[in-house]
């Protein structure tokens, strides 16, 4: 009896949360995403960065491996400034108040946006945390990259080249 | 990422006597994504039970380290002491002393025991003894009574701990004075009267204690885990070790994440293999003509003889667990999660519990009693155990427990953790059920409550309640024989409730340390069973468990490294090199608000010949010079030497420096001493009455010779300030000035407490060398030299050790040390240096005496504690000494990766010369490593 | 007997409105409250490893509490 009960709730749970909302995709023009505030609190403007290589980095406090990646977020950023590359990074902490107190900490150099209700992680359909968009010089979603290890580095740097290179 | 969090099933047939019993988990780490970093933690709980019942120290220590992406690798240590009194067994009340046994004993009509009833200031106890015992042999207590060796020593458990009462007494007499009669239907009916004591209704049940000897449970656990994209592969094995259970385990567990990482399924298998016997102390050859006691029933002795003993005798029991876990959790929303999960345990083998007893009327008739006592009494008459009982004996109407050799357990539990966003606080509601085929039913339930404060701290309360109904095979006592021939009266058995309730605070400090705290109190009941019904409250007790945590973040700094924040570990480094390994209060921080973590363990073995000043000597030598005016029984001298003795130090060390010339200094240690005694030097002393060396006379060894005993707890706390004097590129002075505060005992006890050779059963002191404190508050003082040129580096240092009182609580003060010793080293390379260091050490000699055992001082009340005398190591003029020594180093520095910072130190330290006080064991050498790491 | 069962099915209902009330989606970047330490399946395992040691050493039950999941969902 109690057996049958359990099977049934298992399988009740299993079919929630299946629904898949529309997706970004590969060769699509990057979306625009004025909900996010920069530190100075203006809007994100993501045209402002036409005619850069771009790369949208969805990050949080409470996500290890988005933090493990940022001083190597951060070295690829100063390292490939001159040739017109830039990072900006939006934070999704439903608690702006944590990530600054973090960045004071750990402080990066690229531009930080903040969006703690997340609708422009929405908009982006972030699917991972962290999640990076790799955007090309007209504005065009090229790559990506889902999640964060230091065996990801080499293939980052590689996008990052190849797309700075056209 | 997620972790497989699948704990192996823990099941411990045993868990005897130990509350030390094991908990055999997979990983319990509880990350849900790989670690990012390198984490260590450290643990202590003190759990007490009341009335001076069981009392467990627990030692933790793990580590977590990311090998790679994803490859995490950790390692966990646990070191468990438990030490004080358990249940062995219950009866009924009436069936042992409890008031005025006078009364009973004439309300049951055994008026012949008249003579028996002597109290303490009766002139002459003995006048009515029967006329062929000799009354100075035989032992006493409070009560005036005679103890019966009932249950046998053959156990390490005390004897003496588990003779039930009356009944052994009534026994005794029984055979004393009816023996002689040669009138055996006489002695059947005298066994009647004591066997057949009619039992009112609800007969009030007591329990009967046994003392745990002091012992040690190490388990040292390993565990790899690698994340796969969506799925989690972890392995993990251990062993758990104690004197009378080895467990090996391995576990394997799975989880996948589907559904958008909203869901983890996890499986997990994992096998347990177990041996375990039962401790045997002595050796002595089967009594088969008892002089003045119940003969010894320990059907293991009778194997080495023409009687046909009892099966079974020397446990040698195994068992095998196999555990399935099946996991899901499900998240329901941001604030919500949700899991459940069942594992169910298959068990075969051993499955009782070697230590417990139990009492059933009726297994054996007052017929096959007197068939006993006569094999044993008069030695000549051959019979069959078997056809007597398939059960052990322990004592008149007490047996060994036997419990089914499968059980087949499942459990089915479900938890809730919310997030209440209102108050940022999370709570936990847990159940479980649980199900075996021994018939026990389990309810638990749990809350907790997460609760941040201000200023980092996290309160977190929790409740639990658990109920259980008892095994088909229980009853506190027996009046008749089971069919299926499964008895036990194991309290956890039992149909009872219990509540436990407690509160952790931990607080978050800045540089990733974490320190947690907290206290639990836990209350058993049979009044407490759900629906009631429970089994009365004979077996009811409460425990508290108070414990404390730290928590490292090994790479704290590292994370974001590269930067600012290493150049000066590197510079420090090479400003005055780290002084030898063995060399301690040697180092300052140079910058203020620096904080340091270390630890350092030392290690020091000793064995060989005994020394006498700077000359080996023989055993002969030593059993008559090394213990001044010992005697037992007409034998002198030593009757045992050390033969050999470990001594293992951790220290932890946590230094800080609120100025750029003053460090304070805080050391916690933990001692971890091993001793083990040669073989006996001389004949043993015996007498009949027992106060002597020998248990029985046909032992062949004293207990002493070869005993091990040893020794796992705190020892004493140092603190000091180190103030530096002048500090230039080349040339640095500082001294230290601080103390030694008594945290570490001074009356740890030995395991044998029986009374063997002191009349009763009470704590016997383990010798000075193997207490893990001085008992006295201590000065300490230093002053340390460094200097370095290029890559040379050298230094000095003069340390004293005096102590404040004259005496501690066990009656003695260790003597004052003073240690100088000088080093030379040089850089190998940026990372690694290597040293030679010359030490002279010289130790005072001990004042006062360790307390002696008094009878009439313990009878009073005044002494609680005994002191062994039969070797070298009991006397004060053995111990200090002078000792010279000669130590090589090397010390190393991570200057890259994630443990940036981190120094290691090894440094043997080898003896040139020793001039010892009295009789001293030759020292090996010791060793001496340390880590530590500035945040 | 009867008794024991009903028991645990109750709180399992139980547990399933509740649950099913409020489940939706949960996006990736939503998880900041199921990463705190707090909301782990076992938050404090060095605490909860010396409990169960004494839990289990002193009660007749074994096993339960396993599992995994919930945390912060990060790759």
């Amino acid at each position: 009896m109690l057996i049958k009960w359990l099977f049934k709730l298992l399988t009740l749970l299993l079919m929630m949360g299946s629904a898949r909302a529309y997706a970004l995709h590969e060769g699509q023009t990057a979306p625009q995403c004025p909900s996010a505030l920069t530190d100075k609190g203006q809007q994100l403007n993501l045209t402002a960065y036409k005619g850069k290589v771009v790369l949208i980095d969805f990050w949080a406090t409470w996500c290890g491996p988005c933090q493990k990646s940022m001083p190597f977020l951060n070295g690829l950023r100063n390292e490939h400034l001159q040739e017109g590359f830039e990072i900006i990074a939006i934070n999704v902490d439903e608690n702006t108040e944590e990530a600054r107190e973090f960045l004071k900490a750990h402080p990066v150099d690229y531009p930080v946006a903040f969006n703690p209700k997340g609708e422009c992680p929405g908009i982006f359909n972030v699917e991972a945390m962290p999640s990076s968009f790799f955007i090309d010089k007209t504005g065009k979603v090229r790559k990506i990259h889902l999640g964060y290890r230091d065996g990801d580095q080499t293939e980052i740097r590689e996008v990052i080249s190849a797309l700075l290179a056209e | 990422m997620v972790v497989a969090v699948i704990k192996m099933e823990k099941g411990k047939a045993l868990a005897a006597l130990t509350a030390a019993a094991l908990s055999l988990p997979g990983l319990d780490a509880s990350a849900a994504t790989p670690v990012t970093r390198a984490e260590a933690n450290f643990q202590y709980g003190h759990y007490q039970e009341s009335d001076k019942r069981m009392k467990v120290q627990v030692y933790h220590t793990d580590t977590l380290i990311p090998l790679t992406d994803r490859l995490e690798f950790s390692f966990s240590y646990d070191r468990d002491t438990y030490s004080g009194a358990s249940p062995a067994y219950s009866l009924p009340e009436v069936m042992t002393i409890s008031g005025d046994p006078g009364a009973w004993w004439a309300a049951n009509g055994a008026t012949a025991i008249d003579g028996w009833q002597r109290n303490k200031p009766d002139p002459d106890p003995f006048e009515k003894y029967p006329q062929n015992i000799d009354p100075s042999g035989l032992d006493w207590n409070e009560l005036g009574f005679y103890k019966a060796d009932a249950i046998s020593s053959a156990s390490q458990v005390s004897a003496t701990g588990l003779t039930g009462g009356s009944l052994e007494q009534y026994a005794v007499w029984n055979e004393l004075n009816v023996l002689n009669s040669e009138d055996r239907e006489a002695r059947i009916a005298a066994y009647r009267t004591m066997l057949n004591v009619p039992l009112p209704n609800n007969a009030p049940i007591k329990q009967v204690f046994q003392n745990q000897p002091l012992e040690t449970r190490t388990q040292p656990t390993l565990g790899l885990k690698y994340y796969f994209d969506n799925t989690t592969l972890g392995i993990s094995g251990g062993i758990s070790d104690e004197p009378d259970y080895l467990s090996n385990f391995g576990s394997v567990n799975l989880s996948q994440e589907l559904n958008n990482k909203m869901t983890t399924v996890s499986v997990g298998y994992g096998a347990t293999s177990n041996s375990i016997w039962r401790n045997t102390s002595h050796s002595h050859a089967p009594v088969l003509k008892a002089t003045n006691a119940l003969p010894h029933i320990h059907p293991s002795d009778c194997t080495a003889t023409a009687t046909v003993c009892a099966p079974g005798s020397a446990l040698d029991g195994s068992s095998l667990f196999n555990a399935f876990n099946l996991g899901f959790s499900q998240v329901l929303s941001k604030t919500t999660l949700l899991n459940a999960s069942a594992s169910y345990t298959n068990q075969s083998g051993y499955l009782s519990n070697p230590y417990k007893a139990v009492y059933v009327r009726g297994e054996i008739t007052p017929e096959e009693y007197v068939t006993i006592s006569e094999a044993a009494f008069l030695g000549n008459k051959q019979f069959d155990w078997n056809s007597i009982t398939q059960l052990q004996i322990v004592g008149p109407e007490l047996f060994r427990e036997i419990r089914p050799d499968h059980r087949n357990q499942l459990s089915l539990g479900t938890g809730l953790i919310q997030h209440i966003t209102l108050l940022d606080a999370s709570a936990h509601l847990d159940y479980r059920f649980y199900s075996d085929d021994w018939q026990v039913n389990s309810h638990t339930f749990e809350f907790k409550w997460f609760q941040p404060l201000p200023y980092g701290i996290m309160a977190a309360p929790s409740v639990r309640y658990y109920s259980q109904s008892q095994a088909e095979f229980f009853a506190p006592y027996f009046l008749a024989p089971r069919v299926d021939g499964h008895y036990s009266s194991d309290f956890r058995l039992s149909a009872f409730g219990s509540l436990n309730g407690g509160i952790t605070l931990s607080k978050e400090f800045a540089k990733g340390v974490n320190i947690e705290a907290g206290i639990e109190y836990y209350t058993h009941q049979g009044g407490l069973k759900m629906g009631g019904g429970g089994s009365g409250d004979y077996a009811d007790y409460s425990s508290y468990l108070a414990h404390g945590g730290l928590n490292i973040d090994l790479s704290a700094s590292g994370l974001f490294g590269g930067g600012s924040g290493h150049e000066h570990h590197h510079q420090h480094m090479h400003h005055g090199s780290q002084p030898p390994a063995g060399v301690m209060y040697g180092h300052m921080m140079p910058k203020a608000n620096d904080v340091m973590a270390g630890y350092r363990y030392m290690y020091g073995s000793q064995g060989g010949n005994m020394l006498h000043g700077s000359q080996s000597v023989s055993d002969q030598t030593v059993n008559a010079l090394g213990c001044p005016g010992y005697t037992s029984a007409g034998e002198k001298g030593c009757l045992v030497r050390p033969a050999s003795m470990t001594m293992g130090m951790h220290m932890f060390d946590l230094m800080y420096a609120p100025t750029d010339w003053l460090n304070l200094m805080v050391m916690p240690q933990l001692m971890d001493m091993e001793m083990t005694m040669s073989s006996d030097l001389r004949k043993a002393s015996y007498s009949v009455n027992g106060n002597t060396e020998l248990h029985l006379s046909t032992d062949l060894q004293s207990p002493y010779s070869g005993m091990q005993h040893n020794v796992f707890d705190l020892g004493d706390t140092l603190a000091t300030v180190l103030i530096k004097l002048y500090d230039d590129p080349n040339h640095h002075v500082h001294v230290g000035i601080g103390g030694s505060a008594p945290t570490g005992s001074v009356s740890e006890i030995h395991g044998q407490t029986a009374g063997i050779v002191y009349p009763n059963p009470i704590p016997v002191l383990q010798d000075i060398g193997m207490q893990p404190g001085s008992g006295t508050w201590d000065f300490k003082s230093s002053a340390t030299y460094t200097g370095q040129m290029n890559d040379i580096y050298w230094g000095a240092q003069f340390n004293a050790t005096v102590r404040l009182q004259d005496k501690n609580k066990s009656g003695y003060a260790l003597g004052d040390v003073f240690q100088s010793t000088s080093w030379l080293g040089y850089n190998l390379f940026s990372w690694l240096s290597a040293s030679v260091r010359g030490q002279y050490t010289d130790q005072g000699k001990i004042i006062g005496q360790m307390v002696q055992y008094s009878k009439a001082g313990e009878l009073s009340g005044e002494t609680q504690q005994a002191h062994n005398t039969s070797s070298t190591v009991d006397y004060e003029v053995n111990y200090g000494g002078q000792y010279w020594d000669v130590g090589l180093g090397l010390n190393a520095t991570v200057t890259g990766g994630d443990f940036t910072g981190h120094t290691f130190g090894f440094e043997w330290l080898q003896p040139v010369k020793d001039n010892v006080n009295g009789y001293q064991l030759t020292r090996d050498g010791a060793l001496s490593a340390t880590w530590s790491y500035m945040f | 007997m009867r008794f024991c069962l009903i028991l645990p099915m109750l709180l399992l209902l139980l547990i399933g409105i509740v649950g099913s009330q409020g489940c939706s989606p949960v996006a990736a970047w939503e998880r900041g409250n199921l990463a705190k330490k707090e909301m782990a399946l076992d938050p404090n395992p060095k605490l909860n490893h010396l409990r169960d040691h004494i839990f289990t050493s002193r009660e007749a039950s074994q096993g339960g509490a396993s599992g995994a999941g919930g945390g912060c969902g990060c790759n």
